[in-house]
C-alpha cells in the first residue's frame, strides 16, 4: 500500500457485548434463560473482526478504531480487553432496550462510523453468537450506501481495494471491491489473540469514548425505528426431544452390539 | 389476502423457500411469487403461482447488492406483504440490504413460520448458540424473513400446473464486490448436507490417521466422515466443507455419531436436526451426551472398533 495511503488507513471494527452463550443457565424450574444474571463477552466472532482489523493495521499502519452499541450495562474490563487486543480507540453508545433490532443497530452504527472521517474498512462478526441475526454487516453497508464483502476470510488491501476469499455453502470465491467497504469476518478467518493480564491493563490508557445516542439520532428516529424493526417477543429452552439413553456397563463389546440393535430397531441402520 | 415472495439464488433452497411460501399463502388463500434463476417451469410445478427471472450476465448466482436492487425495483409498484429467502449466507446478505433499505425488520434462519393475529407474520428461530428458541413478530410491509436451509421439504411437482412466468429487468449498474475466480467447496469431497449418516470426528481424536477409523464405520453406516471446527480450523485435518456447527454447515442426517466431540454450542447447533444422535466420549460429563439419543460413555478407541465389529458381524 502507498505510504501516503497508510498514513490516513482508518480501520473500523463493530463489536458486540453478548451473554456467554456456554455458561447460560435456565431460570429455575423454567425453559426461560436467566439472562439478566449471565456473565457477558465479546461476541466470538466480533473478536474476529477485530483480529482483522488490527491485523490489517500492524501491516499496513493506521488507525483501528472499536464502535459498539450497547443495550446493557456492558463491564469494562471487556472493552478493555477489545482494548488489549490491539485497538487504538473504542467509541460505544448506550441504547437500552434489549435486544435491539438490527435495524436500528445498523442506524446507529452507521452514524458511529460516519463520526469517522476518512474510514475505509468497517470489520464485522458474520453474526452474534447471541441473536444470531447476521444482518448488521449487511445492513450497515446498505445505511452507507457501500460494497459489503460477506463472511471473508485472507482479507488483503491494497491501496484502493480489498481482496478477500468469501465461503459461500458451495463454494469459495475470490472477491474484489473498492474502498471504502464493509467486510462480515467468517469465523474460520483468523484466531483471535488473547491478551495478557498486563496488556489489559495497560488497554486502561487508550481512549475509551461515550457517545451520546441522541447526539446520533433524534428521539422520532429511534422510535419509529424501534416499532419497524422484528418484536422479539420470547426465547425459551426448547424440550429436550432427544431420548438420552445411556449405554452402561458391560463390556464395550456388549455396549457397541446393544447399540446396533437399537439403530436397526429404528430404522438407522439396515439389514 | 397475501401475496408471499419467496427468494432464493439456489436451486433446491428456491423450492423448500417456495413450499414455506405456499403454506403461508394458502393460509389466507393469497398467491405466491417464486423469485429464481432456475427454470420458471419447474418453479410453477413445485406450486408458485407466479415465478419470475432475474436475469444475469453469467451462470453464477447474483451477488447481494444485485439480488437485492433486482427485489428493491420489483417493489416499486406495490410490495408483497411477505417477502422470503434461503438462510444462505448471500440470502441473509440480500435480505439485510433490502430490509434496511425498506426501513423494516427481518428475521433470519426461520423454522417456523405462521400468519399471526393481526396480519402479522408470527416466526421461530433458533438463538444463543442454537440452545434456544426465540419468538418474533414482524408487521412491517413487506413482513420479512429468511427460512433456514433444510427445514422445510419442497412440494411434490405438478406439471400440469400453469402459472404466470416474467424475467425481471436486467441490473444496469452491476455488482460492486467483482468474484475474481470460485472453487467450489465439496472438491473431492461428497456433500456432507446429502449424506444419510455421519460420523463426526472431534478433538478425542489423537492424530489425522485415526480418522480412517472413523471412515470405516462411516462407510458401514453408508455415510461420511464430518468434523468439529477444532479439526477442521485448527488442526486442518478435515476440510472445512465438512464442519458442522455455527460457523460451518447445519445438517440434518437420519443418524449422527458424535465421536469425542465434547459437545459445545458451537458444534451442537449444527447436528440438532439430526433424527438420531449417538454420543461417544470418555467425559461422562461432556455436554454432547445430554444432546444424544443414545451416550456411550467411554474411549472412543474401544467403542469405535467394537461398533464397527458389531456392524461387520451382521453383513
Amino acid at each position: 500500500m502507498p505510504e501516503s495511503a497508510a498514513d490516513s488507513l482508518l480501520l473500523v471494527a463493530c463489536l458486540k457485548l453478548t451473554v456467554d452463550v456456554n455458561a447460560l443457565r435456565m431460570l429455575p424450574g423454567s425453559p426461560v434463560p436467566d439472562l439478566e444474571h449471565a456473565p457477558m463477552r465479546i461476541s466470538d466472532f466480533d473478536e474476529c473482526a477485530i483480529e482483522e482489523a488490527v491485523r490489517m493495521k500492524e501491516r499496513h499502519g493506521g488507525r483501528a478504531v472499536g464502535v459498539s452499541v450497547l443495550s446493557r450495562p456492558a463491564p469494562r474490563e471487556l472493552l478493555l480487553r477489545a482494548l488489549a487486543m490491539g485497538l487504538d480507540e473504542i467509541r460505544i453508545v448506550h441504547a437500552p432496550g434489549e435486544p435491539l433490532d438490527p435495524l436500528m443497530t445498523a442506524a446507529i452504527l452507521a452514524k458511529m462510523v460516519g463520526a469517522l472521517p476518512g474510514w475505509r474498512v468497517v470489520f464485522c462478526g458474520e453474526g452474534s453468537v447471541d441473536e444470531y441475526n447476521c444482518q448488521a454487516g449487511a445492513r450497515l453497508a446498505q445505511a452507507l450506501d457501500v460494497p459489503c464483502v460477506a463472511c471473508a476470510s485472507r482479507i488483503a488491501l491494497d491501496g484502493h481495494s480489498l481482496r478477500a476469499d468469501r465461503t459461500l455453502e458451495d463454494r469459495v470465491e475470490r472477491v474484489e471491491c473498492p474502498l471504502p467497504c464493509v467486510v462480515t469476518v467468517a469465523g474460520e478467518a483468523c484466531t483471535p489473540r488473547l491478551p495478557s493480564v498486563l496488556q489489559i491493563l495497560g488497554a486502561g490508557r487508550r481512549p475509551l469514548v461515550e457517545m451520546d445516542l441522541h447526539g446520533l439520532l433524534p428521539v422520532e428516529s429511534l422510535r419509529a425505528l424501534r416499532q419497524a424493526g422484528a418484536e422479539w417477543r420470547d426465547t425459551f429452552a426448547p424440550a429436550g426431544a432427544r431420548r438420552g439413553i445411556r449405554l452402561e456397563g458391560g463390556t464395550p463389546e456388549e455396549a457397541a452390539a446393544v447399540l446396533v440393535r437399537l439403530l436397526e430397531r429404528e430404522g438407522s441402520v439396515h439389514s | 389476502m397475501w401475496t408471499v415472495w419467496a427468494y432464493s439464488e439456489q436451486g433446491d433452497t428456491a423450492l423448500e423457500v417456495l413450499a414455506a411460501g405456499r403454506a403461508l399463502a394458502d393460509q389466507s388463500r393469497g398467491i405466491v411469487v417464486s423469485i429464481g434463476l432456475d427454470d420458471p417451469a419447474c418453479r410453477i410445478a413445485h406450486g408458485a403461482d407466479e415465478a419470475w427471472r432475474i436475469p444475469l450476465p453469467s451462470d453464477a448466482p447474483p451477488p447481494a447488492d444485485v439480488a437485492a436492487r433486482a427485489l428493491l425495483r420489483a417493489m416499486e409498484p406495490e410490495p408483497p406483504d411477505v417477502l422470503l429467502a434461503g438462510a444462505t449466507r448471500l440470502g441473509n446478505e440480500a435480505m439485510a440490504r433490502v430490509a434496511q433499505s425498506l426501513g423494516v425488520g427481518c428475521a433470519t434462519g426461520c423454522t417456523e413460520l405462521a400468519m399471526g393475529v393481526g396480519g402479522e407474520l408470527a416466526v421461530e428461530r433458533r438463538c444463543y448458540g442454537g440452545r434456544l428458541v426465540a419468538r418474533q413478530a414482524l408487521r412491517g410491509r413487506p413482513r420479512m424473513a429468511t427460512v433456514q436451509p433444510r427445514r422445510f421439504e419442497p412440494l411434490q411437482p405438478d406439471p400440469a400446473r400453469r402459472g404466470v412466468v416474467r424475467e425481471l429487468p436486467e441490473d444496469a449498474a452491476g455488482p460492486a464486490v467483482r468474484v475474481l475466480s470460485a472453487e467450489p467447496r465439496a472438491l473431492g469431497h461428497r456433500d456432507i448436507g446429502k449424506a444419510r449418516a455421519l460420523v463426526a470426528a472431534g478433538r478425542g481424536v489423537r492424530s489425522r490417521e485415526d480418522l480412517a477409523m472413523l471412515e470405516a464405520l462411516a462407510a458401514l453406516l453408508g455415510g461420511e466422515v464430518a468434523g468439529s471446527r477444532p479439526l477442521t480450523d485448527d488442526l486442518k485435518w478435515l476440510p472445512a466443507n465438512v464442519k458442522v456447527g455455527l460457523s460451518g454447515r447445519t445438517v440434518r442426517p437420519d443418524l449422527y455419531v458424535a465421536c469425542g466431540i465434547s459437545g459445545q454450542v458451537e458444534h451442537v447447533v449444527g447436528m440438532r436436526g439430526a433424527r438420531t444422535v449417538v454420543s461417544i466420549n470418555a467425559d461422562p460429563d461432556a455436554p454432547i451426551h445430554a444432546e444424544a439419543d443414545y451416550a456411550l460413555v467411554g474411549d472412543l478407541y474401544v467403542l469405535v472398533p467394537a461398533l464397527i465389529r458389531a456392524l461387520q458381524e451382521r453383513c
